[in-house]
Formats: C-alpha cells, structure tokens, sequence
C-alpha cells in the first residue's frame, strides 16, 4: 500500500477547519473497499484523552463501495469542529478503508 | 482482399437490406412503445454516424472492430437513427422486442412476486425512505411518489470521495439524491411494476423521500433525528432506514421511541461491520427499530453482515439490482442498507391490508422462512413476502 497522509488545522473564531489530504504515491493503482459511506475520520485528543470525532455524531448510508486511485491520484476530505473550547490539541485522522488508514496527524491550538 | 475492399462489400450488402428494413420500420419492434429500451445493431458509416450512435445511447453493449456496435436505447432514439444518412443500418438484437422488467433476484427469494401475482402490491401504504433523497423523475419511481421532504442540501457539485463524484442527476426539488444511495432503497421497496429496470417489494407503495444523509451519504444525529419526527408527525407506516453508526445517540433514540408511540414501522441496517458478532448499529439496536441482516442469493449470510442478538429478520442484501439518480438509470449495490427496504417494502405491504406497526413486526418475524442461520445472524430468519401474507410461499 502506498497510500500517505497529511493532516492541516486552521484555527477562526473558535472554529476547527480539518484538511486530510491522501495521495497515492506508488507506480499503481491502489483500490480502497469502504464498509460504508464513511471514508474518513478525525479525531480531536488532549492530554491523550479523546474529545471529538468527526465520524462519532455522525451516521453513514450502509452500502459497500470501492475506490480505485491512480498513481499519483489525491483526495482531500475536510472536518469541522465548531465552538472548540481553548486548549491545546493533537488532532489524527485516517481512511475508514478495510485495508489501509493512511493516517496523518497535526497538533494545534484553539 | 485488402481489408478495405472487404469492407466496402459488406457495407454495400448491408446498405441494400437497411433500404428493405427502412420501409417497414425495425425489424421485430413494432410491439415496443417509443420510451422503451431496446437493444439493437448499428452500422454506420463513418465517425460522424458512430458519434451520433453515441450521442443516442443509454448504454453500449458492444463495440465491434467494423463499424458497428450494438447498443440499448429507446425505442424513439433508434427510430431516428434509422433515419440518420450516416447509419447504414438499425437491426433488433435478437428475439427482444422491448428491455422486460427485471426481478431481482431478492424479489424472486423473498416470493414478493408470488404476492404480486396474488394482487398483494402495498397499494394505500406510505413508506419513508430515511435516506440521501429520492430522484424525483426516476421512470421506475416517478409514479409511487409521495411527498418529500429535506434535512440537508441537495448538491451535486464538488466530489466527496476518492475521486467519486455524486450522482449524476438535477435537484429539482430539495429531497432529491444526490447521491444514488437513497434511489436504490427506494427502488427495493416500491419500485414500480412496469416494462422497465426492477420491480419492488411493494410495487404500489407510495414512496416519501426523506432526506437526511448528504451526497457522500453522510449525516448527523440531529438530521436523521428531525427526519424520524416528521414521518411520525406525517403519519406514515413504515420509516425505512438503511443508515447507521456505531455509537448511539439519545436525540435519535427520543425519535425512534416518538414515532414507534405514533404507530410508525420502523426498521434499520443492523450494518456493515462483518463479519462480527455482537456488533449491530444503531438505529437498529434501538427495541423500537426491527434490525435486519443481509443474505447472499446462496442464502449464506453475506460476509460484511453485522450480527447481534438484535437482529430480527434477514433479508437479500449483497449485490441487489434496484434504481439509481445517475441519468435514471440501474446498478447493483450490496450492504445491510439494501436487506432493509426489502423488509421495509413487506411492512408496506402488511400494513396496507390493515395491519398496525406491531402486528406487521410479529407477522413478518412468525412467517421468516429458516434458513439454517444462526439467531443472531438472521434473526426469525430470511423475510419470506407471500408467507407474511398468507399465500402460498413453497416457491424457492
């Protein structure tokens, strides 16, 4: 699998704007099997403890579904965490895919 | 014979029997109205004739290395190919006359079409798809339509997913799908019985459109709570939800519990977690919400099955063939998400002949056919439509 991650915050008004962007950087192709329309998530920690989720107020349509990258192929999924409280924060997203997370992190400051 | 002068031959050959087909209109289709598909041969003869082949298709079958390709339309659009100079021919593709309507095959296990043979078709029944919208010009869907209503915009800009786009398809109208997700449940449940794509559980249904899940098929507790409280407030029977998470929500628990106190089916993918055990979603882990497993046309339980023991029932759910928005059009899905219409469409069904919410949840569990599943993974077992009626159901 050679699926890579990067995770962004941009901090506004108490408002968290998430950027996870995947990139398939081999010479294949690489297909994804989702369980169901949830792709992504993103998880907000502090101090290790875990304070939001994008996916866990979230519900999901509960059809299979693949996706096939090309080499070289990007996506970027977004996530908004409105009215964070202050404080300091490690934020972790990964795919939702059966077979690879790709996952990134980044910390940040509210 | 150089490959040109071979070709110029059989052109020739077939240029003179287009001029005898031409007369008579197209050979074998004379049954077929103009809005149905069929599926022929065009020759043509040069790049302008094969674009303009194209450009009328809803689907190429074939593309042959000489110049012609078989391909599916309707019937109107290969009437005015044959008058096309560019088109050398138009021939029906074997003994079709017109694209029969499909039964898929959940329909034909769960006997749903012994139930419309017997004049059991939901007629009078009002089921909620709680989902991404419904298409609102869907030709198998179109005439079971009820009212709609929507939790979150209709958008098909932008991507969401791995370079998948949403579907293909207008927002007319703020429940429409963005998505296709909602379009195939709907479809499962009531799609219509017609000359075309598949035929639903509950045929006659009425299908409201509940929009609640985004183009990405994504949507929060709140959305889907509010989406519950308005097919209570409706008064509708049956609340179809092929959605869910794996943790719970108390606004949508609240929801589920107002509408169940109204009387209104309600029924849920137990999920997509499989395999695993003890690992149904909510909604359907709530008591008020009948949880459903899918089944593979083997009548194995199909392998990304959630199961638990709040699974009630089972139903047809890998690889379904039911309607999508993109350009009206088909495709098959598999999921828990398409096992929960099929026993959404039979609620339907019960309830239009008079039953309440908890008469059809005990009828439907007291008359599952058992397939030798394990409880928690089918429940009562596989949703058997005729039994549940009281008809005959020893038809596989």
């Amino acid at each position: 699998m050679t699926l890579s991650g990067s995770l962004s915050a941009t901090v506004a008004d108490g408002t968290v704007e998430f950027r996870y962007e995947v990139t398939n950087d081999g010479d294949e192709p690489v297909e994804l099997q989702f369980s169901n329309a949830q792709t992504h998530d993103v998880v907000v920690f502090e101090d290790g403890e875990e304070v939001w989720s994008f996916a866990a107020g979230r519900m999901f349509a509960q059809m299979l579904q693949s996706e096939a990258w090309a080499p070289g192929e990007s996506s970027s999924y977004g996530a908004t965490w409105a009215d964070a409280p202050s404080g300091e924060y490690e934020a972790r997203a990964w795919l939702a895919a059966n077979d690879a997370d790709a996952e990134a992190a980044t910390s940040f400051s509210v | 014979m150089s490959g040109k002068d071979k070709h110029t031959s059989r052109r020739d050959v077939l240029k003179t029997a287009t001029g005898a087909l031409a007369a008579t209109g197209i050979v074998g289709m004379a049954e077929a109205r103009p809005v149905d598909k069929v599926e022929v041969n065009v020759g043509f003869d040069d790049v302008r004739g094969k674009a303009a082949v194209e450009r009328k298709a809803d689907s190429v079958v074939r593309e042959f290395n000489f110049d012609a390709m078989t391909v599916q339309l309707p019937k109107k659009a290969a009437d005015a190919l044959q008058r096309n100079p560019s088109i050398r021919y138009v021939e029906e593709n074997g003994e079709m006359h017109a694209l029969a309507q499909t039964t898929p095959w959940g329909i034909d296990r769960t006997d749903s079409e012994v139930a419309h043979a017997n004049g059991e078709t939901g007629s009078g029944a009002d089921v909620a798809i709680i989902d991404t919208g419904i298409d609102s010009d869907h030709p198998d869907l179109q005439g079971n339509l009820g009212k709609g209503k929507s939790f979150v915009q209709c958008s098909t800009k932008g991507g969401c997913r791995f370079g998948a786009k949403p579907a293909d398809n207008t927002c007319n109208t703020s429940w429409d799908d963005d998505n296709n997700h909602g379009t195939h449940c709907a479809g499962i449940a009531g799609g219509v019985d017609n000359t075309e794509g598949a035929v639903g559980v509950g045929p006659d249904v009425t299908l409201h459109a509940v929009k609640v899940l985004d183009k990405c098929g994504s949507g929060s507790f709140s959305d889907i709570a509010a989406g519950v409280q308005w097919v209570a407030d409706q008064g509708y029977d049956v609340a179809s939800m092929s959605l869910g998470g794996s943790s719970s929500s108390s606004a949508l628990q609240d929801a589920v519990q107002y509408a169940a106190e109204k009387g209104v089916f309600q029924v849920a993918a137990a999920g997509n977690s499989g395999p695993c055990s003890d690992c149904v979603g909510y909604p359907a882990a709530y008591s008020e919400v009948m949880a459903v497993s899918s089944t593979a046309s083997d009548d194995t339980l199909s392998d990304f099955s959630s199961t638990g023991p709040e699974v009630e029932i089972a139903a047809p759910g890998s690889d379904i063939y039911s309607s999508v928005a993109s350009n009206g059009g088909y495709d098959t899905y598999s999921g828990t998400s398409m096992a929960c219409p099929h026993v959404a469409g039979a609620a339907g069904q019960l309830m239009a002949d008079g039953a309440t919410a908890s008469d059809a949840r005990s009828t439907l569990t007291s008359s599952a056919e058992d397939i030798g599943l394990a409880s928690n993974e089918s429940g009562a077992g596989l949703l058997d439509v005729a039994s549940a009626l009281g008809l005959d159901s020893s038809d596989d």
